[in-house]
């Protein structure tokens, strides 16, 4: 009996891994959600979210309004919704902007000797703030719109992506396929382009997911504290804050963005986590 | 008739800084190193760990920059050819790695791995490109359909196969070939062996196999070099060495000195001082430690670094 | 084909690893005995399961995805009999390093890189011997100069990444032998070592297994290493010995197909005058995967010689003269 061999690309095998483990495959589903709330809010939600109904402000979760009302009455189910959107909207670009930018600046500093020493210093000053403390700086040099917040969080979070990719790299470098293409003849670009780049997707892909998980949480952070998105757009962060004066007579205002913010961070977390082991290189030897 | 590659004084040191403010420890990695090889000549290169075997292989290919001496290939001088003028060149001298797990990129298809030949050289058109890939695979004795999948896909044998069909896939005259049997089973190293021997002499390769055994070298190569701590102990023709060894050194890899060798290697980095190789012969007398032995010639075409003449006479 | 002399008695073993739906027979049905003094190499390249053989013993291996399946490893050490595969891991523990001990290939990863070696040595000194710190460093001292390292006191004091590789090894010889071991399991000790260096440490272990009357289990894939250690072979083929004797047997008149196929293809030296013509006699094809061996005889796809009769039932271990087996139905005519 003939076998049949599919050529497997290393794509397809990483996906096959991750679906494996439970957890990373449930992950997956919580942030599919989100993000097709996010996506479909317009057409989903049963309120505007800026509908306001004074005369049901602080009301208590009912068939009406699934989660409540907050304090000018407006749906926080809905509220919620529209949050999603705006958390994986700069979430979302700032994984894109930082995991761009630090893997330019990794792939440089790696492969490129006389801009390590530099590249490296201005990631170690910039990593030496804590992320909040960047941010806001920004924010208050940058003023308050949301590509403003796009561009701060990315500043902070692009050295971290530039380091590992960094480190990626240097090992990279080393490994005899990077050697027989220089002995080839490639220039340093096809080095890069074809050699490290592919091989770079791994721990990027990971990077990126930790990188979308801070940015919501730092989003949210800003938003609290009012350095964030213009009040009137509808934030988890924000929702909070607003929602600290109510604490006592109307939990759910403060639960409900709460509860949000910690499934889609944890999801993510654990599906960076999921891919990590997934694309182990130990696991991979075992196959050979 | 000119070599085709002819190595001359070649030195190859790196420094090691061992802190901000120290001064780098120099590792002379090879020292002084003469060598030449004529077009579809094979000579083979052997030492131990230390030996430099592996720097002189990368400085060959100019992937390493030499310190002081020439490099002239087809009598073009390539030592201190910068990386777009090398480019020209590198169609003509190409190189097989050791290691078949990590000389073969893992994102690529081997259709790829061989293809970057042509495209990087602008040889054939995209289309027949892939009718050329073919042919390089049959060549090594791989089947066609090899060229759709990953390496991973495929045994070290396997993968040192593809190494050779991209290594020859420019048409080069001229290969250094960099232990390229050691990682692999002693099955499989005939088989590969076999096939570095057919290619060699169907197409007139001139070679440079560097092996860290005298055994792996024998079949294939003219002549041998015999290197030790990054300098040439014994040069000779195949037959010759392995029959008539006259350095100590020689004799110990052959396994025909009565005594074992004692002691450890040197660390490059302090090598011994006259005699590199002194502090493990067995023939080593006073004066060895005060000169440097320079490669004599003893019969035309073989020539040892060794002051006594008295020794291995037999 | 028991041996009531014998200090350990591996009867059918059988080890297996489970990796998703797949059984890897990695080690298919081995048995074979050594005695206190003797040295028995096993011999073998990548595949042949001889490193899960060597293992298996010292139950190393990582049991959710490992298992052995059978059948007895029979210990006569001091009087006692154990079966090794019965024993918990907790009694495993006492016989591992000290009436057991086995040297790996990497020294580097086998030493810690952050105790100095005398530390290391003195650990299972202190662990199994109960000694007290000075009389374990005391003692390491003296296995350091038995092993030859010069200048041993200082040298103690010293980290791994110090030292050559052909001293690390030396090391690894002197903590696995601390305890007296009765038998010394050596996994392809001197595959990471030059070729200068390889001699000197096979001739300490020669030495050290007379004076301690040790018996040693050398795996290996090099032959020539084999001529030098062995007292006797047993040649592995996909998790099974496919021939067994003395070292003049098996290096000298071989009549396994394998063993003749790989005693052919070691590139040596064979005459004087260098043939360019001639080609090294290469084995076709490559080993099986352990988790899709082929029926009857393994090595049948591979072998000059392979009938229908090969591939229909599994060759049984032949007696020859003496000690010297093959499992080979056509012997006769190889």
């Amino acid at each position: 009996m003939a076998r049949v061999t599919v050529a497997v690309s290393p794509g397809l095998l990483l996906l096959h891994r991750l679906l494996r483990r439970r957890l990373a495959a449930a992950a997956l589903l919580v942030l599919v959600a989100v993000l097709a709330g996010g996506l479909l809010a317009p057409w989903i939600v049963p309120y505007a979210p800026q509908r306001m109904d004074i005369l049901h402000r602080l009301a208590a979760p009912s068939r009406l309004h699934w989660l409540g009302t907050d304090e000018f009455g407006r749906d926080v189910l809905t509220r919620i919704v529209y949050g999603a959107r705006l958390s994986l909207l700069v979430g979302g670009l700032v994984m894109l902007v930082a995991t761009g930018c630090g893997l330019l600046l990794g792939l440089l500093a790696g492969y490129v000797r006389r801009l390590d020493g530099v590249l490296m210093r201005v990631t170690d000053a910039l990593m030496a703030f804590p992320d909040i403390l960047l941010a806001i700086a920004l924010m208050a040099a940058l003023g308050p719109s949301l590509i403003d917040v796009v561009v701060a969080l990315a500043t902070v979070q692009t050295p971290r992506v530039a380091r590992v990719v960094r480190g990626a790299v240097l090992v990279l470098r080393e490994l005899q396929f990077v050697e027989a293409a220089e002995a080839l003849g490639a220039t340093d670009a096809r080095v890069m382009r074809v050699h490290l780049l592919p091989n770079l997707i791994s721990p990027l892909v990971v990077q990126a997911t930790f990188i979308f998980a801070a940015a919501i949480l730092t989003e949210a952070a800003l938003s609290f504290l009012g350095a964030g998105v213009p009040p009137t757009v509808p934030s988890w962060g924000n929702m909070i804050a607003a929602a600290q004066l109510y604490m006592q007579q109307a939990d759910w205002l403060i639960l409900a963005p709460g509860i949000a913010i910690l499934l889609t961070v944890l999801s993510l977390q654990v599906l960076g986590d999921g891919l990590r082991d997934a694309l182990d290189p130990r696991l991979r030897r075992l196959m050979r | 008739m000119t070599a085709l590659v002819d190595i001359a004084g070649l030195d190859v040191t790196f420094p090691l800084r061992r802190s901000l403010f120290a001064r780098p420890r120099l590792l002379r990695a090879v020292a002084g190193v003469d060598l030449a090889i004529g077009r579809g000549e094979v000579v083979g290169l052997v030492g131990e760990s230390g030996s430099g075997k592996t720097t002189l292989a990368r400085a060959v290919m100019r992937l390493v920059e030499p310190t002081a001496g020439q490099i002239r290939f087809d009598g073009i001088d390539i030592t201190h050819r910068d990386r777009a003028a090398m480019r020209a060149l590198r169609r003509r001298m190409q190189m097989i790695f050791q290691d078949p797990y990590s000389s073969l990129n893992p994102r690529l298809r081997v259709r790829d791995i061989i293809g970057e030949a042509y495209a990087i050289h602008g040889i054939g058109t995209p289309r027949d490109r892939r009718e050329r890939a073919e042919a390089m695979l049959a060549r090594v004795g791989l089947p066609a359909d090899a060229l759709d999948r990953f390496p991973h896909e495929f045994s070290g044998g396997q993968r040192q196969r593809i190494g050779i069909a991209r290594a020859l896939a420019t048409g080069a005259e001229f290969v250094v070939a960099d232990e390229p049997v050691s990682a692999l089973d002693v099955s499989v190293q005939a088989q590969v062996l076999n096939l570095l021997q057919d290619l060699q002499q169907s197409l007139g390769l001139a070679m440079l196999f560097i092996a860290h055994d005298l055994g792996v070298v024998q079949h294939i190569s003219d002549r041998i070099v015999v290197l030790y701590l990054g300098r040439v102990m014994e040069v000779a023709p195949s037959d010759v060495l392995y029959t008539q060894p006259r350095h100590p050194y020689t004799a110990a890899l052959l396994g025909a000195t009565p005594a074992r060798l004692r002691g450890e290697i040197p660390s490059p980095l302090s090598p011994p001082s006259g005699c590199v190789f002194r502090t493990r012969c067995p023939y080593a007398i006073a004066p060895c430690a005060s000169v440097v032995p320079r490669l004599i010639e003893v019969t035309p075409g073989h020539a040892k670094a060794c002051i006594r003449d008295d020794v291995l006479r037999g | 084909m028991s041996d009531p002399a014998a200090l350990i008695t591996v009867d059918d073993l059988r080890t297996i690893f489970r990796t998703g739906e797949e059984v890897a027979r990695a080690v298919d049905g081995v048995s074979f005995s050594l005695r206190a003094g003797e040295t028995l190499a096993l011999v073998g390249e990548s595949g042949s399961g001889k490193s899960v053989t060597a293992l298996s013993i010292m139950r190393l291996l990582p049991m959710p995805p490992a298992q052995i399946v059978g059948r007895r490893i029979v210990f006569a050490d001091r009087g006692t009999e154990q079966d090794l595969l019965t024993l918990t891991e907790r009694q495993m523990r006492r016989i591992r390093g000290r009436r057991i001990a086995m040297v790996f290939q990497e020294p580097m990863s086998s030493l810690n890189p952050l105790l100095t070696i005398g530390e290391q040595i003195a650990e299972g000194l202190r662990l199994h011997l109960g000694l007290s710190r000075a009389a374990a460093a005391e003692r390491a001292c003296e296995l350091l100069a038995r092993v030859n390292i010069p200048d041993p006191v200082r040298r103690s004091g010293e980290y791994p990444h110090r030292l050559s590789g052909g001293m690390r090894q030396r090391v690894m010889i002197a903590a696995a032998l601390g305890c007296n071991p009765a038998l010394l399991i050596a996994d392809e000790p001197t595959t990471a070592l030059d070729v200068t260096i390889q001699g000197q440490i096979l001739e300490l272990l020669r030495s050290l297994q007379q004076e301690l009357c040790m018996a040693m289990l050398f795996v290996t894939h090099d032959l020539g290493v084999v001529s030098e250690v062995a007292d006797r072979v047993a040649v592995m083929y996909a998790g099974r010995i496919v021939e067994t004797g003395s070292r003049a047997e098996i290096l000298s008149a071989p009549r396994h197909p394998y063993t003749k196929a790989l005693l052919g293809s070691v590139p040596r030296r064979r005459s004087a005058r260098r043939d360019p013509a001639a080609r090294l006699p290469a084995i076709p094809g490559q080993v099986p995967s352990a988790a899709q061996l082929p029926p009857g005889c393994t090595f049948a796809p591979r072998c000059g010689l392979a009938i229908p009769a090969c591939t229909a039932a599994r060759p049984a271990l032949q007696p020859i003269a003496g000690a010297h087996a093959v499992r080979c139905i056509r012997w006769r005519e190889t």
